[in-house]
């Protein structure tokens, strides 16, 4: 089967004047609905990526939070363009104790002065006309300097304490959405309609209402979230555009990958693998969410950024003993960094890698003798798994991007042609960036590798090139590893273990040990919710047990890896997250076991119902998550 | 059947490419010099990303037909470069040494083996040329003489 990969009409000027009129008119639309104007609590859920130079969030006795300044903070706020008769309310605190008052404040807009307040010694709220033009943009950068006080106990330099800003607007003048937030609305429509097309999901009249659909979306939330839409739209747009150019790659590759499948079920996978993909990316660049661990990988990509490949931490995983950092997942990050911030490199990448998840288990169940229904089954079922949005939330871009890559190279394992040498080069290269992304992946894959060889040494000695091809892949991918990382890194941990364990890993007593291992089993439990682990369980038995020939070996292997570091944990506490390694394999077997009953309209209506829970699970904890802030437990990830 | 010919648009194309990456690439580590801090990120970033990028480009104009290739062998150049950069400065400088000047060796080899490679790769492309192949990402119709070959697939 063939897609046809162009994907705009050839009046496509007329079409895209006509989309930006669309636009326009329905932001002023949205914008004559809202209030004409909106209160930004600093210290609030929304603030973090709009102010800099602030201390964290404080709450006060009797309940509004607030945040202290340094000797330079400032705050962004966004809002419609308006030339003139904007006015902004600076809502200020008591000053901090000690400090002769007035305390002068000085602001600045946009690199401009502005004016100077003298703050007493108790709570002040101002409102300030700001000056004509300053708004033209929709935007203003508003920075506030201040001497600052040194307070008994606290030894961070205080300036002033900012509650809230409120930014207003007559509603009188139309108040025009910014170019930036409308460019990003048209690239965004366009990218997705031009995905949709691409896949030949439907045509053009279908296609106006989904984006029409989409543009309410979009609007509904710009109107909704002024104070942050613009930051939003324009990184969802350079996601869109990215997104269609995985979708473009996609609709070219997977016929490839799977010359057998159906035009109907590539549609329908790709439709998934895009759903998927965007859920994650719409919370993960939701400018107010930042992942549980972006500060410190943040400051690993700094290093990497600025020279320093050597990164050394303590991880909770290894039970705080040393460890080498790989910066491969930076390394892969940075370029985007030159198109946006860090935080949205980071999330952005490990988002896209985890979106084509759903694709890549669909491939895996049709290699290993699905049905394509079981394998969209499998496909959705790893889409919506609450693990993995549990990931996304606390922020593993290492082991999310290595799942990503070692799903990958598993989907390549289970194939049953050999390759040309530019082939087996491809996959070496890819086994390379595998085997260096994480340690833990590096465990789990490489073991699960060794068996998949061993085994195919032992029991299928009549398809040689099978063991000998993937042994040598095996070997020299370590040995690339190890030259260019893994040397260093097992070094310092052998330095480490010469130190004695006793030296950084605390003395287990009998109730820790006990308390451990019922950890295991509730993580355990945890990690497959809402799936039970007796059903994962058997799914996996019963995939091996259908599935044949090398399929098999690679089942067994997969299975054996994530057993032996079950142990591992048991025994001594290394965590490897080996439930997170096994889930598109346990949502392949569970899918499998749908299979059976697939031919009846009651087993239909159970798979449905199945399928239906994990996605209503996994996307409520997804969206309570990026855009509340409701943290999931961990305790799915602790294994 | 492969004849040696030397395909000197494409040769010009990739080193033309990659002498702008590489100008690039040292006009932003010369500007940010010593200083490292969020200021230098993005020119830090052109640093290393500019000459594979640039070599890209050059390569895909030059011939589009060997997309998988091209991207191959620049993301191998881009990805590996980092770890062949860091292992050459260790074995010069000490950690401290090398910390201390903002690891400027480091990212001067990262040029220095971006050029070394962009000037191999135009070689070797503007060398490796198949029968019947077009010299310039041309493709000739296909005569009773000189049938398409699955050959020319690169």
């Amino acid at each position: 089967m063939t897609f046809p990969v162009s994907y705009l009409p050839q009046r496509w000027v007329t079409h895209v004047v006509l989309l930006a009129l669309v636009v326009i008119g329905a932001n002023l639309i949205a914008a004559s609905l809202r209030a004409p104007g909106y209160t930004l609590t600093i210290g609030g859920s929304l603030d973090r990526s709009l102010v800099g130079g602030f201390y964290a969030s404080q709450v006060n006795r009797d309940g509004p939070r607030y945040r202290w300044t340094s000797d330079d903070a400032s705050v962004t706020m966004y809002g419609p363009m308006i030339r003139a008769g904007a006015l902004l309310s600076l809502n200020f605190g008591w000053l901090p104790p000690g400090t002769a008052a007035p305390r002068r404040v000085d602001l600045q807009i946009d690199d401009s002065p502005w004016t100077h307040l003298a703050l007493p010694d108790q709570p002040r709220r101002y409102q300030l006309l700001l000056p004509p033009g300053s708004l033209a943009d929709g935007v203003i950068y508003l920075h506030l300097r201040c001497d600052t006080t040194l307070v008994p106990s606290d030894d961070r330099p205080l300036g002033v304490r900012l509650n809230s800003a409120t930014l207003s607007w007559p509603r009188a003048t139309p108040p025009w959405p910014t170019a930036p937030m409308l460019l990003a609305q048209i690239t965004v429509l366009l990218s997705w309609l031009a995905s949709a097309r691409t896949i030949r999901l439907a045509n053009w009249p279908a296609l106006i209402v989904a984006g029409l659909l989409l543009g309410a979306m979009v609007f509904v939330a710009a109107a909704a979230t002024i104070v942050l839409a613009q930051p939003w739209l324009v990184s969802l747009a350079y996601a869109s555009v990215v997104g269609y150019g995985i979708c473009r790659g996609l609709v070219t590759l997977a016929p490839r990958i799977a010359p057998t499948a159906s035009t109907g079920f590539l549609r329908v996978i790709l439709l998934i693998t895009l759903a998927a993909l965007a859920l994650r990316l719409v919370g993960l660049l939701y400018p107010s969410f930042l992942s549980h661990d972006l500060v410190i990988n943040s400051q690993w990509f700094a290093n990497v950024q600025f020279g320093t490949l050597a990164l050394i931490g303590r991880p909770y995983e290894f039970r705080g003993r040393l460890s080498v950092i790989s910066p491969t997942m930076f390394i892969l990050a940075a370029p985007i960094t030159l198109l946006g911030s860090r935080a949205n490199a980071l999330q952005g990448l490990y988002g896209l890698a985890d979106g084509v998840t759903p694709l890549l288990t669909a491939l895996l169940a049709l290699r290993l003798g699905l049905n394509e229904r079981a394998a969209l089954v499998a496909g959705t079922l790893i889409a919506a798994l609450p693990m993995l949005f549990t990931a996304l939330f606390w922020g593993f871009p290492l082991q999310i991007v290595g799942q990503a890559l070692s799903l990958g190279l598993l989907v390549v394992m289970a194939d049953d042609r050999p390759y040309r040498t530019p082939g087996w080069l491809l996959v070496g290269l890819l086994t390379v960036i595998v085997f260096l992304i994480h340690n833990g992946v590096l465990l789990l894959i490489g073991v699960c590798l060794g068996l998949y060889v061993l085994l195919c040494f032992g029991l299928q000695r009549a398809e040689g090139w099978r063991w000998r091809m993937w042994g040598a892949v095996l070997i020299g991918a370590s040995l690339c590893a190890l030259l260019l990382q893994y040397f260093d890194s097992a070094r310092l941990m052998l330095a480490e273990i010469m130190a004695g364990p006793a030296a950084v890993v605390p003395t287990a007593t009998a109730e820790s040990e006990a308390f451990r291992t019922s950890q295991i089993w509730v993580g355990l439990h945890a990690s497959f919710a809402p799936l039970s682990v007796p059903l994962v369980a058997l799914g996996l038995v019963y995939l091996t047990w259908r599935s044949h020939g090398h399929q098999r070996l690679l089942s067994i292997a997969w299975i054996g890896s994530a057993l032996l570091f079950f142990g591992v944990d048991l025994l001594i506490g290394l965590q490897v997250r080996y439930s997170y390694f096994i889930a598109p394999l346990a949502c392949v077997g569970v899918a499998a076991l749908t299979e059976r009953i697939q031919g009846r309209l009651a087993g239909r209506l159970v798979t449905l119902a199945l399928v239906a829970l994990v996605v209503a699970v996994g996307a409520s904890l997804w969206v309570n998550g990026a855009f509340y802030g409701t943290r999931p437990s961990v305790n799915a990830l602790t294994h | 059947m492969r004849q040696r010919t030397f395909d000197l648009r494409s040769f010009a194309l990739i080193l033309g490419l990659t002498a702008f990456g590489a100008v690039w690439a040292t006009y932003n580590l010369m500007h940010v010099g010593s200083i490292r801090d969020e200021s230098t990120v993005r020119p830090l970033v052109w640093v290393v990303f500019a000459t594979p990028f640039a070599i890209l480009l050059g390569w895909l104009v030059a011939r589009r037909r060997e997309m998988g290739l091209a991207f191959a062998c620049c993301f191998s150049l881009y990805f590996f470069s980092f770890f062949v950069a860091q292992r050459i400065e260790s074995l010069i400088l000490s950690p401290e040494q090398a910390s201390a000047g903002g690891h400027g060796l480091y990212f001067w080899m990262m040029i220095g083996i971006h050029v070394t490679a962009g000037v191999g790769l135009a070689i070797g492309r503007a060398t490796e040329v198949a029968a019947g192949e077009p010299t310039a990402g041309r493709r000739p119709a296909p005569t009773p003489e000189s049938p398409a070959q699955a050959g020319d697939q690169p």
